[in-house]
């Protein structure tokens, strides 16, 4: 599904004008800068993924109408819907039959089909979320334990007739500190789930504050090539989006190599070789005579506007964990180690060294079809580890002739993927019967 | 003389109602507070039973749990885990190192006396 740049800024723009907003207003509720928006109002940057539903919320409109536009198919969404939900030819042919004589029920399918997405999302979002919450386990034990207390020393005073006055006292002491660190740990757990159900989404750990602080840039910091890396410490430091000092340091490593990779290959070196070569990663690392890792990084930090399409970029080191991630709009990258085994990313890890094209149709709702090169370096090893250790990457193209070509089908975790018979299945979907 | 139990857990309000209910009951009722040298104080003490916290300061009560069972004369002390992660893995693994009744925080008192005295008749 290809999103419609060239009037999707167009329709932000007609609609911010009929609410009566200024760009200076709205973009403020969306926390980017007027300058900003005026991009995006003429179709100067595209945009995607958090900031196009931000902005479809503030507008109170439909993220969908205002990426696709009102007009879009009635007909190809159906037949996509139908696709996805694993449908074959025949249904998909009677699309144009049902769209036709029930346009109603059409749009109500649609609708079901897209509030299943958002569902679907957000699942995904509260999954990561509970399963890696180190501070609602923690705060969970301490009401329990507290509970424990005050119910076996409740229990000793209501049970016990002959109880001695000190040991009474005591234990009425107990309970009335017990009590308050209850209503305190009850309070805390109450303001914690308050705070964080605001926005599902909210910034937790270190790496999350980076990836909202590259987010917030749409990646792109060619802007900053010539920055001194005391410029990048200075813009660090005042950045909103980092706001720990983990979340810094994990920047300025990021803008370290940002800086080295930016002098190792110009920018415009880069441009020149992508007319020759295109993406092919690596063709355009002979061509800039450097490595396939720092062609992937530099095309993924350059504007998608200078490219001319987005580029996504995981890359993971040996136990899958993402150390970096760069999604691309209809291929979800989950935020904690539990990917789609199949993605090639991993594969290369057993083939150090050896790039590994490969077309993949993302099963997702909103998945695509992507050209992606996965490739593993390897670091030589030190005293300190007994072997080599391996840094997999692997670069999201988005690939609009779908043709003639055989895409390997692949999800995004196994709890959200609706692919059957999956050799690489660790867990059932909550989307059906997919079962292990 | 009465039966000897070590309790080790280190939430001072969970330790004063529990010693007062097993003292009630005839029971001699030492405590320990922290994980580190639980099993220091158990081999001193050598008490009829054991009632073992998981989330203790210095060492985990599971790991305490598996030292002991490593100790030949420790392989049929009766200990008795009292947590509050109940969760099925967490008793799976209390019941493969070797636990003798395992019960979840909150309890009731009559429940972890009944246990105490079924373990040592």
């Amino acid at each position: 599904m290809a999103l419609d740049t060239g009037s999707t800024g167009a329709r932000l723009r007609e609609r911010r004008i009929a609410v009566g907003l200024k760009q200076a207003e709205l973009a403020e509720m969306v926390g980017i800068s007027a300058s900003y928006l005026n991009l995006i109002e003429h179709n100067r940057r595209r945009i995607a993924g958090k900031l196009l539903i931000n902005l479809a919320n503030a507008l109170e409109m439909d993220a969908a109408t205002l990426s696709e536009g009102v007009q879009s198919s009635l007909v190809g969404r159906l037949k996509e819907c139908a696709s996805d939900h694993g449908r074959d030819g025949q249904v998909i042919e009677r699309a144009i039959d049902f769209a036709t004589r029930f346009p109603q029920w059409a749009e109500l399918t649609i609708s079901l089909d897209r509030k299943l997405r958002q569902m679907e999302q957000t699942v995904d979002v509260l999954n990561d979320r509970l399963s890696h919450d180190p501070h609602l386990a923690t705060s969970l034990h301490e009401v329990l334990t507290t509970v424990t207390a005050i119910r076996s020393t409740s229990s000793i005073l209501a049970d016990t007739d002959d109880i001695a006055p000190e040991w009474r006292s005591r234990f009425h002491r107990n309970l009335n500190e017990d009590s308050r660190r209850l209503t305190e740990g009850a309070q805390a757990l109450v303001s914690y789930l308050d705070t964080s159900s605001q926005d599902t989404v909210s910034i937790g750990t270190p790496w999350d504050e980076l990836d909202a602080f590259w987010a917030a840039h749409e990646y792109c910091f060619d802007d900053f090539d010539h920055f001194s890396p005391q410029d990048w410490q200075a813009y660090i430091a005042d950045a909103r989006e980092l706001m720990s000092g983990q979340a810094r340091s994990l920047a300025m490593d990021f803008a370290n190599r940002y800086l080295d990779d930016a002098a190792r290959i110009p920018k415009q070196t880069l441009m020149d070789a992508v007319d020759v070569c295109g993406f092919d990663t690596v063709q355009l690392a002979q061509a800039v005579r450097s490595d396939i890792p720092t062609v992937m990084r530099r095309l993924a930090f350059l504007s998608s506007q200078d490219l001319g399409t987005d580029i996504g970029l995981a890359c993971c080191d040996a136990s899958g964990s993402f150390t970096m991630r760069k999604p691309v709009a209809g291929f979800h990258i989950p935020r904690f180690g539990s990917a789609c085994a199949l993605w090639p990313i991993f594969a290369a890890i057993g083939r150090p060294m050896a790039p590994i094209s490969m077309v993949l149709r993302h099963t997702g709702r909103e998945g695509g079809t992507f050209d992606t090169i996965s490739y593993a370096e390897v670091q030589p090893a030190y005293d300190t580890t007994p072997y080599p250790m391996t840094r997999s990457y692997m670069l999201i193209i988005p690939r609009h002739e779908t043709d003639g070509i055989d895409p390997l089908r692949v999800g995004a975790a196994c709890r959200v993927c609706a692919r059957n018979a999956c050799p690489a299945r660790r867990e059932g979907s909550i989307l059906g019967h997919q079962g292990l | 003389m009465s039966k000897t139990v070590l309790l080790i857990e280190d939430e001072p309000n969970i330790i004063e109602a529990i010693s007062f209910i097993l003292s009630r009951d005839g029971w001699t009722v030492a405590t320990h507070s922290n994980g580190h040298d639980a099993n220091d104080a158990i081999l001193r003490r050598k008490p009829d039973l054991v009632i073992l916290d998981v989330m203790l300061p210095g060492k985990s009560g599971f790991d305490i749990l598996r030292d002991l069972r490593q100790d030949a004369q420790f392989q049929d002390l009766p200990v008795l885990i009292l947590t509050a992660r109940g969760q099925t893995k967490d008793r799976e693994l209390a019941q493969s190192l070797g636990v003798s009744r395992f019960m979840t925080k909150p309890f009731s008192n009559a429940d972890v006396l009944a246990a105490a005295n079924d373990l040592v008749p």
